[in-house]
């Protein structure tokens, strides 16, 4: 068992689109996800993708402007007589207006359209500024900054869905104290495959943020729990997981077989709920954990005053 | 390398049409100033044409029609104004090359554009609509009449003393007047026919002094090339020459009549030569030139005279006298073949000038030769034949020989051999006998000459075409008298017909006999052979009985040099004549 040791992790941004999180350099042609707010090459400050993406578009619209300026111009160039030029003019104004009152009408339209063709247009380059900050990373692990490298991973993981990124953020969280006052995640972490590492990092989460394990975690330690068995604790652990699921009835309803299963490895306090939970919902499909529930207090708590009188 | 961010790119393009727009509204601004200033332009030009005042009116409009900018104003106005500028252009252009082809005084550009200025003034004249107004007021203000009219003046004056002052100084190096007055136009004159009779007088005189003093300092030559040059010249300029054709004929007339009296040919055939050359200005039927033919045909006909008569070397000199006149290769080359023919022997003479022949023959028709020669030459040891075959080529032979050139004969044996193909026998001095003889037989054919034999002997006769005799031959028919086979490698000894001194009685006769019969009747071998002493032949002046009689000879006193068709040619106390070959003949 290694020793784990105790960090402040940075805070992460909250934001309601991923994308929010892409800043761009427009003067390197880099983009960056992670929390600097200055460009590290040429030291320009960052500007949101989607700010960029607007300059581009608004420079689209003033070089549609500008054309039909040139028209205009050549229009009025062209002209041979006083009345060519008046029509010129004229003609060339009523189209200014017009394109000018459609723009206001539907450019906002435009913004966002625009704003999906860039992002389509720019993607080679987000994949090489991403694949920069997995360097910069692993550049951090060889230096031992595992909290930096962390950090950068969990951010990178907004935009990579793999396996090799959720074992990397598992391997480093693995190696601090976790504490209720840690922004920790557990379902963004969850592998495609069995993972053993995954399983210790669930075993120190349940002990300070339980609320974390969710459906996708209790599904996963269902589907797994031959491999955990064989983890040393590995029936424990299952326990601590089953206790955890006893937040919601949905959970409960859901994963029954796996409550019952270890219901033996049900802390006392997690055993309590789930005699107040089966006493109410009795009637409503749990009188198999009901029954399995009664066994265990009948067996183990029977003279203890808390869980008198509930079964 | 990141390729180009959308972001930069949409800012370079924005930022190119921002420039292209700028440029684009400086030019419609531009275009706007401009078109206002020609609307300004034109409305000015407006007020001056109403107020008649054409040349700013004109002056005004072509500045703002040259703006083009804008299309404006009244089509036909526009269009009267467009038809003044375009006076004023051609205007201002003729005035502008007048002034520079004055200053630089070329003639004949200023009389082109004197005549296109009065072509435009004509069109003008008498007209009142505006363009002739307009015309007239540019031409005032440009004065051109004027610039015209003291050119014009000034020029008749210096060309006139120009003229006057080559006559004096008799320099006709430089004589652009005559251009100067003809370009002179006719009013300055006072008129077209006053002008041609002024002219006219004026060259008259002028190239009548100018003959009279050529022929008082230049030869001949100079004065006709320098005459007919003045009558190119003005013929070039348009003007009558006759008068000046007339003069010259005259004077070449005396001139070559003069030295045909005095028979001075070679003086003739320069001026004759000379005249010719300046045939293109005289007329077809020019007395002189009637005259020279005359004189030419006449010497060519004396030379004939001279060939007829065979006195070849005058007509040679006469022909190549006569030849820068008329090409006489020709006649010079017939009269070459009929000099051969003549004198065939001429055939080594032209080969070898410089070579002496001791013993000279020459003939026609033998060995397939129309004509042939030969002859000794002491100084190298040899004998020289040429031959003019029947394609007038010309076939040069030589043989050396080894005998004594001193005492060398040549003659042909037309006996030994055959009478078309006869054997050349050269006798010499012998060292071992009294005589020796060498034979030799050309074969044109194969131009070589053929050494037949080389013997000594005392004698040796010609018994037929095959056999000689010889009196005590060295070698085989020593003391003896033998008959010797002709072969072709040499005599071979066929019997012995006496003994030496048994037969030196018969022999003496039998030697005598073999001269009889020598001089044969064939052309050749008459070479050396001489008539009785006591006989006299007449002598002819050719080689036939029609040619004059021109005297007599005596046996013994003449040389043959040639036989020509049963004639011989003779030399006599150095006068030459042709005797009957039979005449000769004992």
């Amino acid at each position: 068992m290694r020793k784990r040791i105790g960090v402040q992790f940075r805070k992460t941004r909250k934001t309601t689109h991923t994308y929010e999180r892409i800043q761009a350099c427009t003067r390197c042609h880099t983009y960056h996800v992670l929390w600097e707010t200055h460009c590290e090459t040429c030291g320009r400050a960052y500007t949101p993708i989607r700010q960029v993406s607007h300059a581009v578009t608004r420079r689209n619209v003033q070089t549609r402007f500008l054309l039909l300026g040139l028209f205009v111009c050549l229009a009025v160039l062209s002209a041979k007589t006083l009345l060519q030029l008046a029509l010129a003019g004229g003609i060339g104004c009523v189209l200014f207006i017009l394109f000018f009152v459609m723009q206001k009408k539907y450019g906002i339209y435009e913004r966002d359209v625009q704003f999906q063709h860039f992002l389509t247009r720019e993607m080679e380059t987000l994949k090489k500024s991403l694949l920069r900050h997995l360097e910069e990373v692993g550049n951090d692990v060889k230096e031992g900054h595992l909290k930096e490298a962390y950090e950068k991973t969990r951010e990178i993981g907004h935009f990579i869905d793999s396996d090799t990124i959720k074992i990397r953020k598992i391997m480093f969280l693995n190696h601090y104290v976790l504490r209720k006052d840690m922004e920790l995640e557990l379902e963004t972490l969850i592998p495609s495959m069995y993972d053993k590492d995954f399983m210790e990092y669930v075993r120190e989460v349940i002990k300070v943020q339980p609320s974390l394990v969710k459906k996708s975690v209790l599904t996963y330690v269902r589907r797994y729990k031959n491999q955990i068995l064989l983890l040393e604790n590995g029936d424990q652990l299952i326990g601590q997981v089953a206790g955890a699921a006893l937040r919601m009835k949905s959970y409960v309803d859901e994963y029954q077989d796996l409550i019952i299963e270890f219901i033996d490895f049900l802390p006392r306090e997690r055993l309590l709920r789930l005699a107040k939970m089966v006493q109410t919902h009795k009637n409503e499909g749990w009188e198999q954990l009901y029954h399995s529930t009664k066994n265990r207090v009948d067996t183990h708590y029977a003279f203890d005053p808390d869980f008198k009188g509930i079964l | 390398m990141l390729p180009i961010s959308p972001y930069h790119r949409s800012l370079w393009v924005r930022n190119i049409f921002l420039g292209l727009f700028a440029l684009g509204l400086i030019a419609v601004l531009f275009k706007l100033g401009f078109g206002y200033k020609q609307i300004t332009l034109y409305k000015q030009a407006k007020a001056f044409y109403e107020q008649k005042n054409l040349l700013q009116a004109e002056e005004t409009f072509s500045r703002a029609h040259d703006m083009a900018v804008l299309s404006y104003g009244d089509d036909e106005w526009n269009s009267t104004m467009l038809q003044l500028t375009a006076i004023r252009t051609e205007l201002e252009g003729l005035h502008q090359y007048s002034r520079s082809a004055i200053s630089e005084k070329k003639v004949a550009e200023i009389g082109a554009i004197y005549e296109q200025y009065q072509a435009v003034k004509q069109q003008y004249q008498n007209q009142k609509d505006v363009p002739a107004m307009f015309f007239q007021q540019l031409s005032a203000r440009l004065g051109m009449d004027k610039s015209f009219s003291d050119y014009y003046l000034n020029a008749l004056q210096t060309a006139k003393a120009q003229a006057q002052s080559n006559l004096e100084k008799e320099n006709y190096q430089d004589e652009s007047f005559i251009e100067t007055l003809l370009a002179i136009p006719d009013e300055y004159y006072g008129g077209k026919k006053k002008k041609q009779a002024e002219l006219s007088a004026l060259f008259q005189n002028y190239e009548k002094t100018k003959l009279r003093a050529l022929i008082a300092s230049a030869p001949f030559e100079d004065i006709i090339t320098k005459t007919a040059t003045s009558i190119r010249h003005y013929e070039k300029l348009g003007i009558e020459t006759d008068w000046l054709v007339n003069q010259l004929e005259k004077y070449a007339l005396a001139e070559i009549k003069e030295v045909i009296r005095s028979k001075d040919l070679s003086a003739f055939v320069d001026m004759a030569a000379a005249y010719r050359k300046i045939q293109d200005v005289l007329s077809s039927d020019s007395p002189v030139l009637d005259s020279i033919t005359r004189y030419l045909e006449g010497k060519l006909k004396q030379a004939e005279q001279y060939i007829k008569s065979f006195e070849f070397t005058k007509a040679r000199e006469l022909y190549e006298q006569l030849n820068p006149l008329q090409d006489t290769a020709k006649l010079l080359s017939d009269l070459e073949k009929l000099w051969l023919e003549y004198d065939p022997a001429r055939l080594l003479q032209l080969r070898y000038p410089d070579r002496t022949f001791t013993d000279m023959l020459s003939g026609t028709d033998r060995w397939g030769a129309k004509l042939y020669a030969f002859g000794l030459s002491e100084a190298d040891q040899r004998l020289y034949f040429a031959a003019k075959m029947p394609n007038d080529s010309i076939l040069y032979l030589e043989q050396s020989l080894d005998v004594d050139m001193k005492s060398a004969k040549a003659k042909i044996d037309d006996t030994l051999g055959s009478k078309e193909k006869p054997v050349i026998i050269v006798s010499a001095s012998g060292k071992e006998r009294a005589n020796a003889y060498t034979a030799l037989s050309p074969n044109l054919t194969k131009e070589s000459l053929d050494k037949r034999f080389s013997v000594e002997a005392d004698e040796l006769s010609v018994e037929d075409s095959e056999h000689v005799i010889m009196k005590n031959a060295a070698g085989k028919g020593e003391n003896e008298i033998a008959l010797f086979k002709l072969e072709d490698n040499g005599l071979a000894y066929i019997e012995k017909l006496a003994d030496l001194d048994e037969s030196s009685e018969e022999t003496t006769e039998g030697t005598r006999s073999e001269e009889a019969t020598f001089p044969a009747d064939g052309s050749t071998e008459a070479t050396d052979q001489t008539p009785p002493a006591t006989q006299k032949i007449d002598v002819f002046a050719g080689p036939g009985e029609e040619y004059e009689k021109i005297g007599q000879v005596a046996d013994g006193s003449f040389q043959v040099i040639a036989d020509l068709n049963g004639w011989y040619q003779i030399v006599s106390n150095g006068k030459e004549g042709w005797i009957r070959a039979t005449a000769s003949t004992p």
